[in-house]
């Protein structure tokens, strides 16, 4: 059995008591994954939610502060901000999912490989990995966008291979740890082919940790993705994403306006906090340790 | 900053571009109807005299400030104090006199231009006529590489033809030539400071020799430009007031804004909406509006833009309303126009009368008419009804207009696509053709250096103009120009120039939507800078000085 194997499956039935006695001491990742998964039902029910239409421009009602018809005021085209936020939420959770989807499963797929075929594999690898984890991920992505043109699916794709390493160097070494204990070599004698070992017994037990990793990358990567927004090269005008709508907002900040910004700019800080107290929340819990 | 913000200055034909939280929520509203802005040529004279003076220029570091090259708004407002023209641009836009005393016209095709006596550049020369000589032929030297050339196309010889007198003589009858004397076309150089710098001339390693009223000390590329006093200035009723001047470059709009209301900066040109809004009621200074020469219009890219179309483009007018526009895009800081030229071109200089009857004669800015609208997208030829526009990241003013259009377009089945793109990339745009691929239009702020507006419209109607990218073709707009362009008398010009302008406004595909107000913001320890647009090329910080009040 593998250190991980102690930890019950997440999938698998848990009492109530289970329940409560996990959830004892859990306050804090239990809020966290709380505002994450009220974040996601948001952006979900955007089009039940949101009051208005989101890119509905009113000329009579630029920039406005606070209102019963505007709860959080209006941008500087008359815009309703509550429903930009909500609508925004669809493209600033969308690109980090499919980006730390793509790196998650191809850097598992990378690293489990490289752990267990070794040699010059596993060196080729370790190499592109260190290759592509000395550029930072957004340096990546606005070569991209300079190359391919501005856009979300750039993005996607140069943020994806620059995550690949947050991923794969980790999940590589415990693979290697993994390939290391008694019973791999056991299921080998056994007459198990590699893939069968691979498949079925060495990454169900690394998935904790890749979902630990994932957790923790995917706030970063809507950091990353609201940061190519904000300087032009990610969502286009007039879609709304919160990484645009900072930008937006910023000239309206030192007019006494800085409604738009303010509250998109609260919402990303707020959810990749969310998502980093899940990530430290889920590794003790499924790994015990602290991250 | 911003825009994307594009500039299209007109001076020998070259178009360029450019590029324009707090602890609670406001729960203010903007400034909500602004009413007409008093616009002012220039502020109170200045009193006193000061050490030193920090000037933004929020379009960023000038490239190089040397004249032959220079067509932007950063690398303009320092090269007007430093290096003085043969004419002088006046806040009105009127010519005066600079380096040339005076001139005449001994016939259609020959210009003589008698110097000054007297004028020394910063290291005690003389200026001669060899130096003018100099100065403009180096224009029309390929390898110059300079933005004025084709103010030299007509020109046949230039020769110093007396110690202090310089004659040009044309091919063809050019005006243009004369009125670009007043821009940085018509810069005085010293000859040999320019061959011995060669390529660098200009440069922050390169420098300048000058004989300007302000003297090219020091330039740390990345963080400022200095320049001190010429005390020995020939024209003693502007010597400078202040001793030092320093230039930085903060490009961001709530930047500058903190700087100036910290003090940190005393003044700049080009004040943003935004930051008028907060700048407007700040007591630490004061924020004037001038006329300006600047225009804002959206212009087709290509023949098969749905733009290029007529139709299409009368329809996008037709969806804008430019009063809402103008009062919540330009914080009620800009003027409708009927054409792309601004009417301070042309409203103080000769033949004035002659221009706004033939500005009052084009069909009025239209309001929404929606329906109308509709009616003309029915009747295009072009089956397309996506247009992909440009405008340069980060430009506030050009995201809310073309916002404002996507939402009016939408209503009429047109879907505007905005594409935002970075500043080199917008200012490549218009020298490179590749750039502008899968773009139907761009969003322009263009502004008119030259003061006649023929210039300006040749840009746009020329078959052979770099920019006219639609091709755009009437040989009788072509023929008007050339012979308005010709005409030393500046009625007869006027009048070509208006039935050209009444020709092309039918056909043109470019959408007008203002012409923005010149804002200055100074220090309250300052005044007496120039409010107008006209700064870009006459010596407006020789006019500044101190008020006696704050800080010295």
């Amino acid at each position: 059995m593998s250190a991980y194997q102690s930890v019950p499956a997440a999938g698998g039935r848990l009492p109530l008591g289970r329940v409560r006695a996990l959830a004892r001491g859990q306050g804090v990742p239990i809020a966290a994954g709380t505002v994450v998964a009220l974040v996601v039902l948001a952006a979900v029910f955007a089009p039940l939610l949101a009051p208005y239409d989101p890119n509905a421009v009113d000329p009579l009602a630029v920039s406005q502060g606070s209102s019963a018809a505007h709860w959080l005021g209006t941008d500087d085209t008359g815009r309703d901000i509550l429903s930009r936020l909500l609508y925004g939420a669809r493209p600033s959770l969308l690109a980090p999912a499919l980006i730390t989807l793509t790196a998650g499963l191809a850097g598992t797929a990378l690293a489990v490989s490289a752990a267990w075929l070794g040699g010059w594999y596993d060196r080729v690898v370790s190499a592109f990995l260190d290759l592509v984890f000395g550029f930072p991920g957004l340096v990546l992505a606005v070569v991209g966008a300079a190359v391919f043109g501005a856009g979300l699916d750039i993005a996607v794709i140069t943020l994806s291979l620059a995550y690949l390493p947050y991923i794969a160097r980790v999940v590589r070494s415990a693979a290697l740890r993994e390939r290391a204990l008694p019973y791999v070599s056991a299921l080998g004698l056994l007459g198990l082919s590699g893939r069968r070992i691979c498949l079925r017994h060495l990454l169900p037990n690394l998935l904790p940790l890749v979902l630990v990793q994932a957790t923790t990358s995917f706030g970063y990567t809507m950091l990353d993705v609201a940061a190519f927004s904000f300087i032009g090269l990610g969502t286009q005008p007039p879609t709304a994403e919160w990484g645009l709508m900072v930008a937006n907002g910023a000239p309206g900040i030192i007019a006494g306006q800085p409604e738009q910004s303010l509250y998109a700019g609260l919402v990303i800080v707020v959810f990749v906090i969310a998502c980093n107290l899940l990530g430290s929340g889920l590794s003790r819990r499924l790994l015990g340790e602290d991250r | 900053m911003k825009a994307p913000r594009i500039t299209a200055p007109a001076a020998g034909g070259a178009l360029c571009v450019l590029l324009t939280a707090t602890a609670c929520t406001s729960g203010t509203t903007a400034d909500p109807a602004p009413g007409p802005r008093k616009l002012t040529l220039t502020t109170p004279a200045a009193t006193g005299a000061l050490d030193d003076v920090t000037w933004n220029l929020p379009m960023g570091e000038p490239r190089t400030l040397d004249s032959a090259k220079v067509a932007d708004y950063s690398p303009s407002t320092v090269k007007a104090n430093l290096c003085d023209s043969l004419l002088r641009l006046e806040p009105d836009y009127s010519i005066a006199p600079g380096l040339a005393s005076s001139w005449s016209r001994p016939d259609d095709k020959t210009l003589v231009l008698n110097l000054r006596k007297g004028v020394r550049f910063w290291n005690g020369h003389p200026m001669t006529a060899g130096d003018v000589v100099s100065s403009l032929r180096r224009q029309g030297d390929p390898a110059t590489q300079s933005v004025n050339a084709s103010l030299l196309a007509r020109v046949k010889t230039i020769t110093a033809t007396g110690a202090h007198q310089v004659t040009v003589r044309f091919e063809s009858p050019d005006e243009m030539f004369f009125k670009g004397l007043a821009t940085s076309f018509g810069t005085v150089n010293e000859a040999a400071y320019v061959k011995k710098a060669g390529r660098a001339y200009g440069s922050a390693k390169g420098g300048l020799m000058c004989t300007g009223p302000f003297e090219l000390a020091s330039w740390k590329p990345g963080e400022s430009i200095t320049a001190t006093r010429n005390a020995e200035y020939w024209d003693t009723s502007l010597r400078p007031k202040i001793k030092k001047l320093r230039f930085t470059f903060i490009t961001d709009g709530s930047t500058l804004t903190s700087a100036l209301l910290s003090g940190e900066v005393d003044g700049s040109y080009e004040i943003s909406s935004a930051g008028a809004r907060a700048l407007g009621s700040a007591d630490v200074g004061t924020l004037y509006h001038g006329p300006s020469a600047q225009t804002n219009f959206i212009a087709a890219i290509g023949e098969d833009s749905p733009l290029a179309d007529r139709k299409i483009s009368e329809a996008l007018s037709l969806v804008l309303d430019r009063d809402d526009l103008i009062k919540n895009v330009y914080a009620g800081a800009a003027q409708k126009l009927k054409t792309f030229v601004p009417p301070l071109v042309w409203e103080n200089g000769e033949a004035a009368d002659i221009y706004a009857e033939g500005y009052d004669a084009l069909p009025a800015v239209p309001g929404v008419d929606v329906e109308k609208a509709e009616k003309l997208v029915d009747q295009a030829r072009t089956e397309r009804r996506t247009l992909t526009v440009a405008m340069a990241a980060g430009d506030q003013q050009s995201q809310q207009t073309l916002t404002f259009l996507q939402a009016g377009a939408k209503r009429i089945g047109i879907k505007i696509v905005i594409k935002q793109l970075q500043p080199t990339q917008m200012s490549g745009l218009f020298f490179d053709a590749s750039l502008r691929k899968g773009l139907d239009a761009t969003m322009v702020l263009g502004y008119v250096e030259i003061p006649d507006p023929i210039s300006y419209a040749q840009l746009l109607t020329d078959p052979e103009s770099l920019f006219n990218w639609t091709k755009y073709r009437d040989p009788e707009v072509t023929s008007l120009l050339d012979r308005a362009r010709a005409a030393t008398e500046p009625t007869k010009s006027a009048r070509l120039f208006t039935r050209a302008q009444q020709r092309y406004s039918a056909d043109l595909p470019v959408v007008p939507l203002a012409s923005p107000h010149e804002r200055l913001f100074l220090n309250k320890r300052l005044s007496g800078a120039p409010s107008s647009f006209a700064y870009l090329n006459m010596p407006w910080a020789a006019h500044l000085g101190g008020t006696g009040k704050g800080t010295s």
